[in-house]
């Protein structure tokens, strides 16, 4: 059995409908039993894959994530937004965006966003008159930052299999994460004078802003917290995550106080289900990683890119195709856990940055959240907006643009992501 | 399914997957514990632990498998249904029982696999804890185990099941 039928095993049971982490788990055992290598390799393996300290990020974000949208943090975070750019005119569609780059200072997946904060902002954008589903569509494209800017569960996963350091991925996404908010803040101030949107009729004043801005303050507290931390050399990012986790208790129980037992509880039963469904696919790769490197198919894909081109930024358009391919119709982290072995020993040999590599791998597959047929985050807005999935689909189009020209500069321009970690670093 | 949920096996099986999901959720509070309180230790006293770094990982690996099972009963388990979906009923319902078979199988080597793995190492202790391997890894037999059961669960309902019916 060579490194293609493993391959091509894979795709089939996928496409079988057999859940991914036993697709994956199932052609790596093919490989091994047909191979004749011992089968105890298949529990090591698969232990050890999760058997990991910096991938304990990847739970205790997940935890992090869904305790402030427990706890009241979302809401504060939205309402302070609101203040600040609500009054004008498509105010609340800049707001959806600029939110989720607060949130994504704390939490480190797409999903979390659109799950906690997207639910009160759909909520007010429809109640101002917006439609239901451009609503939903500028949602989903602002929580594509999340993943982007620290901290990140993509970024995480991708610096344990690329074995490159974890702080310095995180601070590289700080600048794209900035770009892709200008971008899309870009876009909407465009389509707000075009298509007349909703503006803030109620003009605030000074003591609703000092107490939007008292209540909202702990929250906002919290990046600047996590990424000092990060910055300082005080925490990992695993640690990072931990610290998150009971910052968001000690406000949700103490300072907002709207965090319950129960609650805490059913974060609790929420975040070890999204855990799960991650790590174990990442358990199961590591059997499947195996197959394809005892295989040497990394070295055969190597070849393949560098007999097309040894330039970086011919490399970096084909891997970005790929990814764009990739992204609609695989998971982000699988996508991430398969190609990351593949791509980044043939890039770095062509002398592309594995930290530059990373961000723009996560950032493909992000806007791949937004594509059909696998669009995580399509479904998820769908979900918590109620809006049809085709509807959201035509609604988000126009918001492509900004993310694949935010994708073009990021590739184009390495600096945008490995100027800050060479600064501090 | 729910039919099925009142027989007596699936009722044990039923409560068995609450207790790991209630070890599970107590796991994951402990793995954040654990790493706050080194952060607290090291910064704050100077004080490092070095068992700290493995225990969280142990408890890792018995979070992540303890939930599988309780990912395929509810159906929340992440795959592909796209082009399943769009074939006659009658054909969907024989890929219904082969993805579980599929799954039932995969249990099966992996438990296999982990007698074989732990037939030659299963005293071998951890740096720090001097947990044996297999302590530090049984969270991964147990889980893959229920997942077994629940697989099997899964096959017997395919089987039985008519053209259309689903219980997605």
């Amino acid at each position: 059995m060579n490194g293609i039928e493993v391959v091509g095993l894979l795709l089939l049971l996928l496409a079988l409908s057999v859940p991914l982490s036993v697709s994956m788990g199932i052609a790596g055992i093919a490989y091994i039993v047909i191979s004749g290598i011992p089968i105890s390799v298949i529990a090591q393996r698969m232990g050890n894959g999760v058997n990991s300290f910096p991938l304990l990020a990847v739970p205790v974000f997940i935890f992090a994530g869904s305790l402030m949208n427990t706890s009241g943090i979302t809401t504060r975070i939205f309402d302070f937004a609101k203040l600040l750019i609500g009054p004008i005119r498509g105010g609340l569609a800049q707001v959806n965006v600029v939110a989720s780059l607060i949130f994504s200072g704390i939490s480190g997946a797409a999903l979390a966003d659109i799950g906690g904060l997207g639910q009160i902002e759909i909520k007010a954008m429809e109640e101002q008159g917006y439609k239901l589903e451009s609503a939903a569509a500028i949602t989903a494209a602002s929580a594509t930052i999340g993943p982007i800017f620290p901290p990140s569960i993509p970024l995480i996963i991708y610096g344990t299999v690329a074995e490159v350091s974890g702080v310095k991925l995180l601070i590289a996404g700080v600048v794209p994460g900035l770009l892709i908010t200008f971008f899309l803040m870009l876009q909407i101030g465009y389509f707000a004078r075009k298509y007349s949107f909703p503006a803030e009729s109620h003009a605030y004043n000074v003591k609703e802003v000092f107490n939007a801005f008292r209540k909202a303050l702990p929250a906002l507290l919290a990046p600047v917290i996590l990424i000092g931390g990060l910055l300082s050399g005080y925490f990992s990012p695993t640690e990072v995550a931990a610290v998150t986790v009971f910052y968001g208790l000690i406000l949700g129980k103490f300072i907002y106080k709207e965090l319950t037992w129960q609650n805490l509880a059913e974060v609790g039963q929420q975040s070890i289900r999204q855990t799960a469904n991650i790590m174990f696919i990442i358990s199961s790769a590591a059997i499947f990683a195996f197959a394809l490197t005892v295989e040497q198919v990394h070295v055969q894909m190597a070849d393949m890119l560098l007999g097309i081109s040894k330039n970086p930024y011919v490399l970096l358009l084909i891997v970005n195709l790929l990814l764009l391919v990739v992204g609609m119709i695989m998971e982000t982290i699988a996508a991430i856990l398969v190609l990351t072995p593949l791509l980044v020993p043939a890039l770095s040999l062509a002398g592309v940055d594995p930290i530059h590599l990373g961000v723009v791998m996560v950032l493909n597959l992000m806007i791949g959240l937004l594509t059909p047929p696998v669009g995580m985050s399509l479904y998820m807005v769908s979900i918590v907006s109620g809006a049809p999935v085709e509807k959201v689909i035509r609604a988000i189009l126009p918001y492509f643009l900004p993310l694949i020209i935010s994708l073009i500069i990021v590739t184009l321009f390495p600096m945008i992501s490995t100027w800050l970690p060479g600064l501090l670093f | 399914m729910d039919v099925k949920r009142e027989k007596p096996q699936v009722r044990i099986l039923t409560a068995f997957i609450q207790i790991l999901e209630i070890a599970a959720v107590f796991a994951l509070f402990g793995i954040s514990a654990i790493i706050f309180a080194q952060i607290l230790l090291r910064n704050l006293l100077s004080i490092g632990f070095p068992w700290a770094d493995e225990l969280s990982r142990f408890l890792h690996i018995t979070l992540i498998f303890l939930t599988v099972p309780i990912l395929y009963r509810e159906r929340i388990i992440f795959k592909i249904d796209i082009f399943v979906e769009r074939l006659p009923a009658r054909v969907q319902n024989v890929v219904d029982v082969f993805a579980s078979f599929v799954c039932v199988a995969f249990s099966l080597i992996f438990l296999f696999s982990f007698v074989e793995f732990m037939r030659s190492s299963w005293d071998v202790p951890s740096p720090a804890l001097q947990m044996p391997n297999l302590l530090f890894f049984f969270g991964s037999f147990l889980g893959i185990l229920m997942f077994l059961l629940t697989s099997l669960e899964k096959l017997i309902y395919d089987l039985g099941k008519k053209a259309g019916e689903s219980i997605k």
